[in-house]
């Protein structure tokens, strides 16, 4: 019979030993002074995204066509948004994008990958496009937001992913091991950098989409990169930080923080 | 109107998924750092329960002998126990083989069905009718339990208010590809942190149907298993607590199972638990809500484990009304305050496990690197949702055609032992 090389730590009834006050002090000093700084400066974050959307498109879009707009976000500020003419899609654009749908659900269908995860996704992915399609082909008149509606709502609502955000990660990781707040503050904010740094390249990339292609994909973009997307970096660096807390308790200098009751 | 109708069902899923987050989120920081309820460990009884070991089988000849080894090589007066391993209307050589066995072992004692209703209620009916212990003990066929599996489950007996008990489940093939991977995170969430959570608050464990024992008497004297439900293991579960009794989680019983291998294989799993476990739904809410044998607590709890399987199915409805709300001009409903909620729903997916539940399990499992595989569980976010509400469907349809369900078993993987 071999021998084992280590023996580790029962792991049935093992738990770790939380300071509970000293967590949520922590968690409240990491949530707090970052949701008030954030909501009092709604009106400088979204001025400055529109300002910075509206000089990278400048490359591409004719200045004639953009415009900044403002709106006012609750009790909470205001918000500046990128105004940008309306288009509006083919009659043929849409019958081909229909097809195309129709196409992709099939093929998926019939190479047996329907039941795999992302074969499923995507056939929701073009589901909602293909009730997109059917809505155009029957009443694109009645579609109800301009570019710059649409714009005004992506700002609102990044600002509200944000506000979650900054909720949801200093809850993950405030209470998950003990110490190590270095790497909490590093994953708290890690979280609300790339969370910036993606929500302004997504509202330039959707206002360049929607301009030179239409408001047709607006439903796509919304349903399918949308607020989704947001959460898996979330969970991305979640799990890093998980990760590495699960190595400090097995081999690091945590290791002897375990407690069996 | 009907855009008012349309909000409204949007508000009843927000707030249906915030209920399950908290749930989630007190489930994981209990088990993370609260006190941990033990097991009946250190019951060292000189009197043994009699035990019946059953194992329902339905051509399984490529892995029975693994569950029968474990089992022979399990610690347990083997004159207070026998094995009924049950050959359901088999078309393979599970019945010569299980013969084999009786021919070496007297204590094996396969019972054979070749009948029409096929299936594991049914099955373990039968059984229950031949078995001569006063504690049945079940195991699928390709669980591979380990030396003292038996000892810890039976122990469990001696406190005369347990009714059932659970042990822990495992995947054994880990490593196969990325689904058993994922199914491992899953199974991991689900065992050490939701069912231990469970346990420790004092609320619903769940009898899982395997790797798991009950009282026979009780099952006999309530007119044994019903073959109109998939889900006998939910089923039982409030039967039990219904009717006064507890169910126990021994997280340290741990069991080895094969994990489907294939997502064809996990979608039909998913959807017949699904479909099962709404059929206990529809049997057992108004039970459940008016019993007088379970505390506030444990009827908060065990409505929202009734719950499980249906919420997929409001959160698809939520879909389409998030897109109908689109389309009729209601898109800054979608934005803004209402995202915080709509974050939650986000949050929640995930077989019902969410991240945080699953990485506190890692954590507590001390299994490195898998924790990276967490962003890949948001994918099968729709999968899930898909197979769920499929199987919403079917105990839907089953309500109302009162047809009778056909038993299917989940395909295997493992190669037949030499």
């Amino acid at each position: 019979m071999g021998e084992k090389k280590n023996i580790y730590y029962a792991r049935t009834y093992r738990r770790i030993k939380i300071d509970i006050k000293k967590s949520i002090i922590f968690t409240c000093l990491m949530i707090i002074p970052a949701m008030i700084l954030f909501i009092a400066n709604i009106d400088f974050i979204t001025e400055a995204m529109t300002s910075l959307a509206y000089n990278v498109l400048q490359q591409v879009i004719p200045a004639k066509d953009m415009s900044i707009g403002t709106s006012s976000y609750s009790i909470l500020g205001k918000v500046t948004y990128l105004e940008l003419p309306t288009k509006y899609p083919a009659f043929s654009t849409i019958c081909w994008n229909l097809l195309l749908c129709l196409v992709v659900i099939f093929l998926l269908q019939i190479i047996k990958k329907a039941g795999r995860p992302v074969a499923v996704f995507v056939i929701f992915s073009m589901l909602i496009h293909v009730a997109n399609c059917i809505f155009f082909i029957l009443a694109p008149e009645e579609f109800p937001y301009s570019l710059s509606m649409y714009s005004d709502i992506y700002l609102k609502q990044q600002l509200g992913i944000w506000m979650a955000f900054i909720l949801l990660s200093g809850l993950v990781v405030g209470f998950l091991g003990e110490g190590r707040y270095l790497r909490k503050v590093i994953t708290f904010f890690g979280i609300m950098a790339y969370s910036a740094v993606f929500g302004v390249i997504r509202y330039i990339l959707f206002m360049y989409l929607l301009y030179e292609f239409s408001v047709f994909y607006m439903a796509l973009l919304f349903f399918v990169i949308g607020p989704m997307f947001d959460f898996s970096y979330v969970v991305s660096i979640y799990a890093i930080f998980v990760n590495k807390t699960i190595k400090d308790y097995e081999y690091g200098s945590k290791k002897g923080a375990w407690e069996w009751s | 109107m009907v855009v008012a109708f349309i909000k409204g069902y949007m508000i009843f899923c927000i707030v249906l998924v915030l209920i399950y987050l908290v749930r989630h989120f007190l489930f994981a920081m209990q088990r993370l750092a609260g006190r941990q309820r033990l097991y009946y460990n250190d019951i060292h009884s000189s009197d043994m329960k009699s035990i019946t070991v059953v194992i329902p089988m339905h051509n399984e000849e490529q892995v029975l002998s693994y569950v029968l080894d474990s089992l022979l090589e399990c610690d347990y007066d083997r004159d207070r126990m026998e094995i009924i391993p049950i050959n359901d209307n088999s078309s393979d050589k599970t019945k010569e083989l299980l013969d084999e066995y009786h021919k070496k072992y007297e204590f094996i004692r396969p019972l054979h069905r070749d009948c029409p209703d096929r299936g594991k209620p049914v099955g373990l009916n039968d059984a229950m009718q031949l078995a001569t212990g006063e504690i049945i003990i079940v195991f699928d066929a390709d669980y591979r339990p380990a030396k003292d599996m038996l000892k810890q489950l039976a122990s469990a007996f001696e406190d005369p208010e347990v009714g059932a008990v659970m042990g822990r489940v495992i995947p054994y093939n880990t490593n196969k590809n990325m689904l058993t991977r994922l199914l491992n995170l899953e199974r991991s969430g689900g065992y050490q942190v939701d069912q231990q959570a469970r346990y420790n608050l004092k609320t619903i464990p769940q009898y899982g149907g395997t790797v798991g024992g009950f009282r026979k008497d009780i099952l006999l004297s309530t007119g044994g298993f019903n073959p109109l439900v998939l889900a006998e293991d939910t089923e039982l579960t409030y039967r039990l607590y219904t009717s006064g009794w507890k169910v126990i989680y021994a997280n340290s019983a741990e069991c080895y199972e094969e994990a489907p291998e294939t997502w064809e294989v996990r979608g039909k799993q998913i959807r017949r638990w699904a479909r099962g476990h709404n059929q206990v739904l529809f049997r057992y809410l108004p039970k459940t809500i008016l019993t007088k044998h379970m505390n506030l607590r444990e009827k908060l709890d065990g409505i929202m484990l009734l719950f499980v399987y249906a919420v997929p199915f409001f959160l698809l409805v939520g879909q389409i009304a998030s897109l109908a709300l689109f389309f009729l001009g209601e898109f800054s409903f979608l934005a803004g305050w209402w995202v915080l909620m709509f974050m939650a729903i986000y949050c929640s997916f995930g077989n019902f496990a969410p991240f945080f539940e699953i990485g506190t399990a890692l954590f507590l499992d001390g299994i490195k690197g898998e924790a990276m595989l967490l962003p890949l569980l948001l994918f099968n976010f729709y999968f899930y949702m898909w197979n769920i509400s499929m199987g919403f469907c079917d105990a839907i349809a089953d309500v109302v055609t009162k047809r009778k369900v056909k038993w299917a078993k989940t395909a295997r993987f493992a190669q037949k032992k030499a």
